[in-house]
Protein backbone atom coordinates (compact mmCIF):
# COMPACT_ATOMS: atom_id res chain seq x y z
CA UNK A 1 0.00 0.00 0.00
CA UNK A 2 1.39 3.41 -0.75
CA UNK A 3 -0.08 6.69 -0.52
CA UNK A 4 1.67 10.45 0.10
CA UNK A 5 0.96 12.56 2.79
CA UNK A 6 1.65 16.04 3.30
CA UNK A 7 3.03 17.23 6.84
CA UNK A 8 4.76 20.10 8.01
CA UNK A 9 4.67 21.47 4.79
CA UNK A 10 6.75 18.32 3.78
CA UNK A 11 6.33 15.47 1.56
CA UNK A 12 6.74 11.95 3.01
CA UNK A 13 6.08 9.38 1.68
CA UNK A 14 3.99 6.45 3.21
CA UNK A 15 5.03 2.91 2.81
CA UNK A 16 2.80 0.37 4.76
CA UNK A 17 5.63 -2.16 4.42
CA UNK A 18 4.33 -3.88 8.22
CA UNK A 19 1.32 -5.14 7.17
CA UNK A 20 0.27 -6.60 10.09
CA UNK A 21 -3.02 -8.21 11.14
CA UNK A 22 -2.55 -9.21 14.83
CA UNK A 23 -1.57 -5.19 15.18
CA UNK A 24 -4.54 -3.79 13.52
CA UNK A 25 -6.77 -6.88 15.89
CA UNK A 26 -4.69 -5.37 18.73
CA UNK A 27 -5.54 -1.81 17.76
CA UNK A 28 -9.37 -2.67 17.26
CA UNK A 29 -9.17 -3.95 20.95
CA UNK A 30 -7.26 -0.85 22.28
CA UNK A 31 -10.34 1.50 20.45
CA UNK A 32 -12.82 -0.79 22.23
CA UNK A 33 -11.04 -0.29 25.73
CA UNK A 34 -11.71 3.39 25.04
CA UNK A 35 -15.11 3.04 24.43
CA UNK A 36 -15.60 1.47 27.99
CA UNK A 37 -14.28 5.03 29.47
CA UNK A 38 -16.92 7.66 29.73
CA UNK A 39 -15.90 10.87 28.03
CA UNK A 40 -14.80 12.69 31.01
CA UNK A 41 -12.53 9.49 32.00
CA UNK A 42 -11.20 9.38 28.38
CA UNK A 43 -9.53 13.05 29.34
CA UNK A 44 -8.94 12.28 32.45
CA UNK A 45 -6.69 8.89 31.07
CA UNK A 46 -5.18 11.40 28.66
CA UNK A 47 -4.25 13.75 31.26
CA UNK A 48 -2.65 11.44 33.04
CA UNK A 49 -0.89 9.22 30.58
CA UNK A 50 0.53 13.05 29.31
CA UNK A 51 1.99 14.01 32.30
CA UNK A 52 3.70 10.25 32.49
CA UNK A 53 4.98 10.33 29.22
CA UNK A 54 6.21 13.70 29.96
CA UNK A 55 8.37 12.78 32.61
CA UNK A 56 9.95 10.15 30.69
CA UNK A 57 10.58 12.56 27.89
CA UNK A 58 12.79 14.95 30.20
CA UNK A 59 14.40 11.57 31.19
CA UNK A 60 15.47 11.21 27.70
CA UNK A 61 16.75 14.92 27.40
CA UNK A 62 18.76 14.99 30.43
CA UNK A 63 20.20 11.53 29.29
CA UNK A 64 20.83 13.09 26.71
CA UNK A 65 22.48 16.24 27.61
CA UNK A 66 24.88 14.39 29.54
CA UNK A 67 25.70 12.21 26.78
CA UNK A 68 26.09 15.26 24.75
CA UNK A 69 23.67 14.51 21.83
CA UNK A 70 21.12 16.97 20.03
CA UNK A 71 18.35 19.00 20.74
CA UNK A 72 14.87 18.06 22.16
CA UNK B 1 -0.95 -3.55 41.16
CA UNK B 2 0.11 0.09 41.66
CA UNK B 3 -2.70 1.44 39.39
CA UNK B 4 -5.57 3.28 40.72
CA UNK B 5 -7.38 4.96 37.33
CA UNK B 6 -7.34 4.92 33.58
CA UNK B 7 -4.30 6.76 31.90
CA UNK B 8 -1.89 4.56 34.02
CA UNK B 9 -0.39 1.99 31.46
CA UNK B 10 2.75 3.48 32.26
CA UNK B 11 2.22 2.07 35.83
CA UNK B 12 0.89 -0.97 34.52
CA UNK B 13 4.16 -1.62 32.55
CA UNK B 14 6.10 -1.62 35.74
CA UNK B 15 4.02 -4.05 36.85
CA UNK B 16 4.76 -6.63 34.01
CA UNK B 17 8.02 -5.41 34.13
CA UNK B 18 8.45 -6.67 37.89
CA UNK B 19 7.01 -10.28 36.54
CA UNK B 20 9.25 -10.17 33.24
CA UNK B 21 12.28 -9.49 35.68
CA UNK B 22 11.04 -12.68 37.81
CA UNK B 23 10.83 -14.89 35.18
CA UNK B 24 14.40 -13.31 33.23
CA UNK B 25 12.65 -12.51 30.24
CA UNK B 26 14.35 -9.95 28.11
CA UNK B 27 12.65 -7.14 27.19
CA UNK B 28 12.58 -3.36 25.74
CA UNK B 29 9.87 -0.89 25.98
CA UNK B 30 8.88 0.36 22.54
CA UNK B 31 6.06 2.20 21.43
CA UNK B 32 5.45 5.65 22.45
CA UNK B 33 6.93 5.24 25.75
CA UNK B 34 10.50 4.44 24.47
CA UNK B 35 9.48 7.50 22.09
CA UNK B 36 9.05 10.00 24.65
CA UNK B 37 12.56 9.08 26.26
CA UNK B 38 14.14 9.29 22.54
CA UNK B 39 12.40 12.95 22.25
CA UNK B 40 9.40 12.52 20.28
CA UNK B 41 6.60 12.73 22.89
CA UNK B 42 3.13 12.87 21.59
CA UNK B 43 -0.79 11.91 22.50
CA UNK B 44 -0.85 8.01 23.52
CA UNK B 45 -2.67 5.75 26.11
CA UNK B 46 -1.00 2.71 25.88
CA UNK B 47 2.44 1.28 26.32
CA UNK B 48 4.08 -1.75 24.78
CA UNK B 49 6.84 -3.26 25.08
CA UNK B 50 8.99 -6.37 22.83
CA UNK B 51 9.68 -9.41 24.47
CA UNK B 52 12.74 -12.22 24.14
CA UNK B 53 10.47 -15.23 24.12
CA UNK B 54 8.86 -18.03 21.57
CA UNK B 55 5.32 -17.80 21.06
CA UNK B 56 5.01 -21.37 22.92
CA UNK B 57 6.91 -19.89 25.73
CA UNK B 58 4.43 -16.96 26.06
CA UNK B 59 1.94 -19.53 26.64
CA UNK B 60 3.19 -20.13 30.43
CA UNK B 61 4.33 -16.70 30.94
CA UNK B 62 0.46 -15.53 30.13
CA UNK B 63 -0.14 -18.02 33.55
CA UNK B 64 2.11 -16.28 35.35
CA UNK B 65 0.71 -12.60 34.48
CA UNK B 66 -2.48 -14.32 35.56
CA UNK B 67 -0.94 -15.29 38.70
CA UNK B 68 -0.14 -12.10 39.73
CA UNK B 69 -3.68 -10.76 39.21
CA UNK B 70 -3.43 -8.94 35.40
CA UNK B 71 -6.02 -9.87 33.02
CA UNK B 72 -4.51 -11.16 29.83
CA UNK B 73 -5.23 -12.02 26.42
CA UNK B 74 -2.76 -13.64 24.10
CA UNK B 75 -3.14 -13.38 20.47
CA UNK B 76 -1.07 -15.61 17.72
CA UNK B 77 -0.08 -14.11 14.67
CA UNK B 78 -0.55 -16.26 11.42
CA UNK B 79 2.19 -17.09 9.38
CA UNK B 80 2.67 -14.13 6.83
CA UNK B 81 2.33 -11.67 10.32
CA UNK B 82 5.67 -10.13 11.00
CA UNK B 83 4.29 -10.18 14.75
CA UNK B 84 4.13 -13.90 15.96
CA UNK B 85 2.02 -13.24 18.88
CA UNK B 86 1.10 -10.15 21.05
CA UNK B 87 0.40 -10.92 25.14
CA UNK B 88 -2.23 -8.18 25.83
CA UNK B 89 -2.25 -7.55 29.70
CA UNK B 90 -5.49 -5.43 31.30
CA UNK B 91 -6.23 -4.16 34.83
CA UNK B 92 -9.49 -2.98 35.99
CA UNK B 93 -9.59 0.27 34.71
CA UNK B 94 -8.96 -0.51 31.04
CA UNK B 95 -5.08 0.07 31.38
CA UNK B 96 -3.49 -1.88 28.54
CA UNK B 97 0.09 -3.18 28.18
CA UNK B 98 0.71 -5.05 24.88
CA UNK B 99 3.98 -7.40 25.41
CA UNK B 100 5.09 -8.37 21.34
CA UNK B 101 6.11 -12.12 21.03
CA UNK B 102 9.15 -10.84 18.46
CA UNK B 103 9.47 -8.85 15.87
CA UNK B 104 10.39 -10.02 12.34
CA UNK B 105 13.44 -8.45 11.28
CA UNK B 106 14.64 -7.46 14.81
CA UNK B 107 17.67 -9.15 15.58
CA UNK B 108 18.54 -10.27 19.39
CA UNK B 109 20.72 -8.05 20.06
CA UNK B 110 18.65 -5.46 20.05
CA UNK B 111 17.68 -6.10 24.10
CA UNK B 112 21.50 -5.58 24.81
CA UNK B 113 21.42 -2.64 23.41
CA UNK B 114 18.88 -1.26 25.30
CA UNK B 115 18.75 1.75 27.32
CA UNK B 116 18.10 1.99 31.63
CA UNK B 117 15.96 4.43 32.62
CA UNK B 118 14.92 5.53 36.37
CA UNK B 119 11.06 6.19 36.01
CA UNK B 120 9.08 6.45 39.20
CA UNK B 121 11.59 4.46 41.17
CA UNK B 122 11.62 1.91 39.05
CA UNK B 123 14.63 0.96 36.28
CA UNK B 124 12.70 0.01 32.94
CA UNK B 125 14.72 -1.35 30.05
CA UNK B 126 13.99 1.34 26.83
CA UNK B 127 14.53 -0.03 23.60
CA UNK B 128 17.82 1.79 21.84
CA UNK B 129 17.57 4.79 19.58
CA UNK B 130 18.59 3.22 16.52
CA UNK B 131 16.37 -0.38 17.06
CA UNK B 132 13.41 2.57 17.75
CA UNK B 133 14.06 4.61 14.19
CA UNK B 134 14.29 1.30 12.27
CA UNK B 135 11.95 -0.26 14.35
CA UNK B 136 9.07 3.01 13.52
CA UNK B 137 10.34 2.67 9.77
CA UNK B 138 9.48 -0.56 9.27
CA UNK B 139 5.66 -0.24 10.85
CA UNK B 140 5.89 2.70 8.25
CA UNK B 141 1.95 4.41 9.13
CA UNK B 142 2.34 8.25 8.92
CA UNK B 143 3.08 8.94 13.18
CA UNK B 144 6.01 5.90 12.81
CA UNK B 145 7.46 7.91 10.16
CA UNK B 146 6.77 11.35 12.55
CA UNK B 147 8.08 9.98 15.40
CA UNK B 148 11.28 8.45 13.67
CA UNK B 149 11.80 12.08 12.35
CA UNK B 150 11.42 13.15 15.78
CA UNK B 151 14.12 11.08 16.96
CA UNK B 152 16.60 11.60 13.99
CA UNK B 153 16.05 15.33 15.10
CA UNK B 154 16.60 14.68 18.78
CA UNK B 155 19.47 12.60 18.09
CA UNK B 156 21.67 15.04 16.65
CA UNK B 157 25.14 14.15 15.50
CA UNK B 158 25.09 11.26 18.05
CA UNK B 159 22.97 9.47 16.13
CA UNK B 160 24.95 6.25 14.77
CA UNK B 161 23.72 6.45 11.24
CA UNK B 162 25.76 3.15 10.17
CA UNK B 163 24.06 1.24 12.84
CA UNK B 164 20.63 2.44 11.55
CA UNK B 165 21.12 1.38 8.26
CA UNK B 166 22.16 -1.96 9.10
CA UNK B 167 19.28 -2.45 11.28
CA UNK B 168 16.68 -0.62 8.94
CA UNK B 169 17.89 -3.11 6.13
CA UNK B 170 16.94 -6.57 7.96
CA UNK B 171 13.34 -4.94 8.14
CA UNK B 172 13.62 -5.03 4.48
CA UNK B 173 14.10 -2.84 0.75
CA UNK B 174 10.58 -0.87 1.88
CA UNK B 175 11.88 0.38 4.83
CA UNK B 176 15.47 1.18 3.50
CA UNK B 177 14.42 2.95 1.17
CA UNK B 178 11.77 5.07 3.75
CA UNK B 179 14.48 5.53 6.40
CA UNK B 180 16.45 7.06 2.83
CA UNK B 181 14.11 9.08 2.50
CA UNK B 182 14.31 10.49 5.96
CA UNK B 183 17.66 10.94 6.24
CA UNK B 184 17.64 13.25 3.27
CA UNK B 185 15.01 15.54 4.71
Amino acid sequence: MFSLEVTSGRVLAKLSAMQSKLGKQVEEAMIEDARRLTPEQRLEAFAEHSRLMMELYLAGQRLRAKQGGGSG
Amino acid sequence: MRTTGPGQSAFLIIDAIVVLNREKVDYAVIGAMAGSVHGAIRASVDADAVIALTVQQSADLERKFQAAGFKTELRRGDMDDPIPAVLSLKDDYENRVDLLVGLRGMESQAFSRTLEVAFQNEKLRIIGREDFIAMKVFAGGPVDLMDASRVISAAGVSLDVELLRRLTRKFGREAAESLGRLLAD
